[in-house]
């Protein structure tokens, strides 16, 4: 009997860091999942069973070749590595690149400028798709700002509900509002209510070039907002509110092992205690309208059945129930002074964002709601139902509001006022019904409902947020990833805003 | 092959820098052999719990699971090894505040589904609700990884923080942070 077969278990990690001690071992008496297989079975096999494999790091030896595939974490590669390692030809690509300088020592300050003022918000505040930026390279020099017709729109729709709570500020108060579009939709969104809200990114991935979630256009949007969510988080009051800023695209499916890099990652909420600790009672999640589900991501299921179990009013609004007033004119109820945007979208001036942080800005209620939509002849607001009479009557559907309207009005018009059923002027009929949403639990990839002990979920899921490293059996070096970079697949129209 | 696993991690305030529970286990942690039997690995795991056990009073958060769910047991396991990545542990000492510093213990196996070995382990595991998050759960948890034969353990980890510097101990900030929001409170 050799020593291996009297010693089976054959230690694979040992960690020794200040911080951590600590040993893994595979049981090599157990041979399930050693056939040597082929590196593109291997592969199909890790999107199966990649925990199991990637544990090991030993059962999938490629075919003929002295090497086999050991699954790693996506993003610490990336940091070994490089953000772009195995696709260094491959570039990204923006389109709709706004027209603002990029400023590399701006960027690499992202991180920190970008960290809540509240120490209560700090623990949920992800840096890492900022920290991508952080030190000069490639990533600094390839970068764009974007402002694209989405991101405008989100934005107006953002300052729609900021004049809502601008009228409910004990709601505003007591609120979370948590933003899930497509990143750049969501970061434009969140700039609309920074001024009241303090934004809580959870970004916690890094572009890649052949990457299934397209973050390096979340970091656009965000380069093009800094100097505006820098001038707000100096001005806003605090304590604020949080609004939490999610890319929806972080659950992007991630299909093609071979092609794509997997920098998935998914969202990490605070308990309901910790938000009850902030005052919050009512999440608001914010959903984009049209066809998608008035449901939250599968990453957030759990969180928000416990908020909901735990007493707060998880309720949902999607983005579509915001729109602009056909009736309004270019001239109708337009105040002097206020500041009025332009339709080519060209810089963060015309998305109307500066007025927020200026002195003129007055309450989020008058700053800047009005914008110039593309093909119009001048500038509408933005309202819920889609018309001045109907804006107010969301405080009916969410009936979060204690306070009358204490300005009557909103963009500088006369509003409806409601508070009640009979003072209804307008009720939209045309808004989704995220007013009725409760959070159900749902079977998801995420789920985590363990025999015995409930209620710790894991961070991430097997195969999730991983990449399969090419590795020597002999001497356990990495070769390099096991995915190719030989497509033009970010050239691809699989980016909403990719092709250009 | 199906697999079930078992996890546990267990928090606990250490007693200065010198705690000897977290000597004892940096110790056996750190004496990881780096090939051994099934027996070698049952002793070990038998030492790692018998030290703990003796503190259970100590105890102060935790989270354990058994899953016996195939298409579960992988990746909730793969999940805890990625912590041997040290993300949750501190790098440095935190600034000295006056506070208590922490331990935090995992450890992990991955079974065989449907074995012997899992078949007594999730009998014991069989815990009624209302005793979930009871330090004295955690005691009879800890006695688990003694009823395995080792032959049928497909992997396991083990790993403490802090790691070779106990300056490093988890703050309560860090423990009230979201790398390990997961803790329970126990009574």
């Amino acid at each position: 009997m050799s020593n291996n077969d009297q010693n089976p278990f054959q230690r694979k990690v040992m960690t020794r860091l200040p911080g951590l001690v600590g040993a893994q071992w595979w049981n090599e008496g157990l041979s399930a999942m050693s056939d040597p297989v082929s590196r593109r079975k291997a592969l199909q096999a890790l999107a199966v069973f990649g925990g199991v494999v990637a544990v090991g790091g030993i059962a999938l030896a490629s075919s003929g070749e002295d090497e086999f595939l050991e699954m790693h974490d996506a993003l610490q590669m990336q940091r070994q590595r490089g953000w772009n390692f195995g696709a260094t030809d491959d570039t990204l690509t923006f389109t709709s690149q706004a027209n603002v300088p990029l400023r590399p020592q701006e960027l690499s300050a992202l991180a920190t400028e970008l960290t809540p003022k509240q120490d209560a918000l700090k623990p949920f505040y992800q840096a890492t798709l900022f920290q991508s930026v952080s030190t000069p390279g490639s990533l600094v020099n390839e970068l764009r700002p974007i402002y694209t017709p989405e991101m405008e729109a989100a934005f107006n729709q953002g300052q729609a509900l900021a004049t809502l709570f601008a009228e409910q500020p004990e709601a505003a108060r007591a609120t979370a509002v948590l933003v899930d579009l497509p990143g750049p939709e969501s970061v434009a969104f969140a700039a609309a209510l920074a001024r009241s809200f303090e934004p809580v990114f959870t970004f916690d991935n890094w572009p890649h070039p052949v990457g299934v979630v397209p973050a390096h256009l979340t970091l656009a949007a965000v380069a093009y907002y800094q100097s505006t969510l820098r001038q707000l988080a100096q001005s806003r009051t605090l304590p604020a509110p949080p609004v939490f800023v999610m890319d929806r695209q972080r659950l992007t499916a991630y299909t093609d092992q071979e092609r794509q890099f997997d920098n998935r990652y998914m969202a990490r909420m605070p308990a309901s205690e910790q938000l009850r600790k902030l005052g919050i009672q009512h999440v608001l999640y914010v959903v984009p309208g049209g066809n998608a589900p008035l449901q939250e991501l599968d990453d957030l299921n759990e969180d928000f059945v416990a908020w909901r179990t735990a007493g707060l009013d998880v309720k949902l609004v999607a983005t579509s129930d915001f729109r602009p007033d056909p009736t309004e004119t270019a001239t109708s109820g337009v105040a002097s002074g206020q500041p009025t945007a332009t339709a080519d979208g060209g810089t963060p001036t015309d998305a109307g964002t500066p007025a927020l942080a200026s002195a003129d800005a007055g309450t989020p209620a008058d700053a800047g709601t009005r914008v110039a939509t593309a093909g119009s002849t001048g500038p509408r607001h933005w309202y819920y139902g889609g018309s001045r009479m109907a804006h107010n009557s969301f405080w009916l559907f969410y009936p979060w509001g204690h306070t009358r309207p204490s300005t009557g009005t909103v963009h500088g018009i006369p509003s409806a006022g409601i508070l009640s059923t009979k003072d209804v002027t307008q009720t939209p009929s045309n808004v989704s019904g995220g007013y009725a949403y409760e959070p159900t639990r749902r079977n998801t990839m995420f789920s985590a409902i363990p025999r015995g002990a409930t209620g710790a979920f894991r961070p991430f899921p097997s195969g999730f947020g991983k990449v399969a490293m090419r590795t020597s059996s002999n001497s356990r070096a990495i070769l390099g990833p096991a995915f190719s970079s030989r497509s033009s697949w970010s050239r691809s129209s699989s980016y909403t805003y990719s092709g250009g | 092959m199906n697999y079930s696993v078992f996890s546990m991690q267990l928090v606990m305030e250490l007693q200065g820098e010198d705690d000897s529970t977290y000597r004892e286990l940096h110790k056996i942690i750190r004496s990881a052999p780096e090939r051994t039997s099934y027996a070698q690995m049952h002793d070990y795991y038998g030492r790692i719990c018998n030290v703990l056990r003796r503190q259970s009073d100590r105890f102060t958060m935790g989270v354990w699971d058994y899953w016996d769910d195939p298409s579960r047991a992988p990746r909730d396991f793969q999940d805890w090894v990625d912590g041997l990545q040290g993300k949750e542990a501190r790098t440095e000492p935190a600034p000295e505040d006056g506070h208590p510093r922490h331990l935090a213990c995992t450890l992990a196996l991955l079974l065989q589904h449907g074995s012997t070995s899992d078949q007594r382990l999730g009998q014991h595991c069989d815990i009624a609700e209302e005793k979930l998050w009871r330090r004295s759960t955690f005691h009879h948890l800890l006695k688990g990884p003694a009823l395995l034969n080792f032959l049928h353990v497909k992997s396991d980890v083990v790993y403490l923080l802090p790691g070779d510097d106990p300056a490093c101990g988890l703050t309560h900030q860090d423990l009230a942070g979201k790398n390990f929001h997961y803790l329970r409170q126990l009574t």
